[in-house]
């Protein structure tokens, strides 16, 4: 089985790559930016660091949005969308001025309004708490994991499997059936991190019941 | 709490003063090492870079970044948008410039514009100069005077888009006096962002001292924890015993550290 790796410009690819390569190192990593390799792809990984405008104008100009759109929306490759991965998933966000998302899911993104003595951006380990979905199976109510970001989702109940608080709770974990989001970077959450990457992997084989 | 890997080329090494340096060994290990004993972060600086005029060496990074499964911090020698890319390709997460930024402040908003402001730290040096009765930034290894204000070019610095400050105070660098408070502060109340503290940490109870008296956010230190064992966990048990929330894993055995009513080590 395979694992791809969206490459847009705008993501920390090799540590992904290398968090991935270390759990299941039988399976086919690939990084790509072709759009036939992403409409073929197994599961799919959207990473994220940077800037959500850039991001969205890489997509458009390496022409991956319509073969996203076929992947996820119409195949229904299971995908797992990080950090700025996950802000993408929605319709739009304030960063940058009014940017439009892949729009996914439902919602939209702001930017953290946090009261002193908590700073912007939010940067460091907290704890996020698990609403019952089986991608955190194996890890308890909570855990922490690695944040670093400006910008939250807003987005309805139904979809958010996990919440942090920094200033005021906010989701930093959603699910819309095969399209998963994590606000934190779970390649970079050491072992907690790499539970949920072994739970993607395993619960996104072909086959596994969802 | 971010261990600091300060390397020259490819070797780590100790500081001291910024004057003196004593090799102590392999980097590999040392990030092994790191990830297994509960680190937040690792900053790993090669402080060559700059003053020799070389890029950051990527193979180097690629090595080392395969088992890290901590965010790592990389600077030393990044002055282009080229670089920036070539660096997070290899590996990093974050990254750290301070010559180039001083030389060059757009380079800041470049940065922050390539990867956003939360990956962009800018890492300062500074040291007291008593004639001008202020923190001065330095730079080429602590040597060269930039007559730049410490607390005005980090609040410069935030304003162009550092997501992060990382202050290091060349008078107490490897002198394990512990940190320079008064440097930590002015520092922390010219920025909104976050602070990593750094330079002079001798026992871990000089940890603390940066959060509950400097006003910083996150505390590094390099040469007390590159030769004790488990030192980072004796510094973790520390932090957690003043009352700072830190993060304890449970993979880690905590119990074995004893503090006196001061927290310090028994």
């Amino acid at each position: 089985m395979s694992i791809t790796i969206v490459d847009y410009g705008s993501g920390n690819l090799k540590s992904v790559f290398n968090a991935l390569y270390h759990l299941a190192p039988h399976e086919n990593i690939f990084i790509s930016d072709k759009a036939n390799e992403i409409l073929n792809a197994e599961r799919l990984i959207l990473p994220g660091v940077g800037y959500f405008k850039d991001a969205m104008e890489n997509l458009k100009k390496k022409n991956l949005i319509q073969p996203l759109n076929e992947a996820v929306l119409e195949r229904k490759t299971p995908i797992l969308a990080i950090c700025l991965g996950m802000q993408l998933l929605f319709e739009k966000s304030s960063e940058g001025g009014d940017q439009k998302g892949l729009g996914w899911i439902e919602g939209h993104i702001e930017k953290i309004s946090a009261k002193a003595p908590h700073r912007v951006p939010h940067m460091g380990w907290n704890d996020v708490h698990f609403s019952g979905d089986k991608i955190f199976d194996g890890l308890g109510d909570a855990k922490p994991f690695y944040f670093v970001h400006s910008y939250h989702a807003c987005c309805p109940k139904k979809y958010v499997t996990g919440t942090s608080w920094h200033s005021y709770d906010f989701p930093v974990s959603v699910r819309k059936g095969h399209i998963h989001g994590m606000q934190f970077h779970p390649e970079k959450s050491h072992h907690s991190g790499l539970h949920v990457l072994k739970n993607f992997i395993e619960q996104s084989k072909r086959g596994a019941s969802s | 709490m971010i261990p600091c890997i300060v390397v020259k080329g490819d070797m780590v090494v100790q500081s001291f003063f910024f004057k003196r340096y004593l090799p102590i060994g392999n980097l590999k290990t040392a990030i092994e090492f790191f990830v297994d004993w509960d680190v937040d972060e690792i900053i790993m600086l090669d402080i060559d870079a700059s003053k020799k005029g070389y890029k950051p060496r990527f193979d180097l990074i690629e090595s080392v970044s395969k088992k890290c499964f901590v965010p790592l911090t990389i600077g030393g020698g990044i002055s282009t948008i080229d670089d920036i890319r070539d660096v997070l390709n290899a590996g990093a997460d974050k990254i750290s410039i301070n010559t180039a930024a001083i030389q060059n402040p757009e380079f800041i908003e470049q940065a922050r514009n390539k990867m956003g402001s939360q990956g962009v730290t800018v890492s300062v040096d500074a040291k007291w100069q008593k004639e001008t009765n202020q923190y001065e930034v330095m730079i080429g290894s602590g040597k060269i005077k930039t007559g730049l204000n410490t607390a005005e070019w980090c609040h410069k610095a935030e304003k162009l888009g550092a997501g992060e400050i990382f202050i290091n105070s060349v008078d107490r660098d490897g002198s394990r006096k512990g940190y320079d408070i008064d440097l930590l502060k002015t520092v922390s109340n010219s920025v909104q962002i976050p602070v990593i503290a750094c330079g002079g940490v001798g026992r871990v109870n000089h940890l603390s001292e940066a959060i509950t008296q400097g006003g910083c956010q996150a505390v590094s230190a390099a040469n007390i924890f590159q030769h004790t064992e488990h030192s980072t966990i004796a510094a973790k048990a520390h932090l957690k015993y003043v009352g700072i929330d830190i993060r304890i894993s449970t993979q880690v055995k905590y119990e074995s550290f004893q503090f006196d009513h001061l927290g310090r080590p028994l």
